[in-house]
């Protein structure tokens, strides 16, 4: 029952990306916003199981990402950024049905919690980094564009999720 | 708090891996258990003391 459920849920994650690969060719910024719009879409239809599919559907939506580049007629290898996606977005498919495989319990009560905890925190410490960098940025110290903002704070919230989950693991409780 | 788990384990012969897979967590999970080391949530202290044969208040002793 439970692998029946998984596999209608990968299929929606698969029909997903499709949709999206498909758009791309009438517009790519439609594509984009599909995609955005099926994150949600497929956000709700999972509910709590989401972040039991999350890296299939990532994984998905990024190597979509790559064949929309190629379908538009530009040169994938100007893209590098979308071709690193790509990459990652296949590790991840090879990561996910690797483990998934194994049989082995991934996340358990504690882990759930603790993956709920690092993300209240590295939220709380985007946070902050938001408030230093507007305050840099409003007293002159340092000029950022909007692409560099955003960088710095997708970078530390990835990055600090994944020290303090990686903390709280070795820790006992997570409470 | 203070746990019966490895006293129990041992007395049914159950490996930590063992009951990990019987409850559906994680072996770091009973580790921490073991060392008192977690509070686990209802469902969970009521599943390992049915998996040791046991009674909740036998298994968790606070």
């Amino acid at each position: 029952m439970k692998k029946q459920e998984d596999g209608k849920q990968q299929i929606i994650a698969v029909a997903a990306a499709l949709l999206v690969l498909l758009s791309a060719l009438i517009d790519a910024r439609l594509s984009f916003a599909l995609a955005i719009a099926g994150l949600f879409a497929v956000s709700f239809i999972m509910k709590d199981k989401l972040w039991r599919q999350a890296p299939f559907i990532l994984a998905s939506v990024l190597v979509a990402a790559v064949v929309v580049v190629v379908m538009n007629g530009q040169d994938a290898l100007s893209a590098p950024g979308l071709v690193m996606g790509g990459l990652v977005g296949a590790a991840i498919i090879a990561l996910a049905l690797y483990r998934r495989k194994s049989g082995a319990v991934l996340n358990d009560e504690r882990t759930i919690a603790i993956h709920n905890r690092s993300m209240a925190y590295s939220w709380w410490i985007a946070y902050l980094m938001i408030a230093i960098l507007f305050w840099f940025d409003y007293s002159g110290y340092m000029k950022l564009t909007a692409i560099q903002f955003g960088g710095v704070l997708l970078f530390t919230m990835l990055i600090s999720q994944a020290l303090i989950k990686r903390y709280l693991l070795c820790r006992g409780d997570s409470e | 708090m203070r746990t019966r788990i490895k006293e129990l384990r041992a007395r049914y012969n159950l490996t930590q891996e063992g009951l990990a897979k019987k409850v559906g967590v994680r072996r770091e999970t009973i580790v921490f258990l073991e060392q008192g080391k977690y509070n686990p949530s209802l469902r969970l202290a009521h599943d390992v003391a049915k998996a040791l044969k046991s009674k909740i208040e036998d298994v968790f002793i606070f």
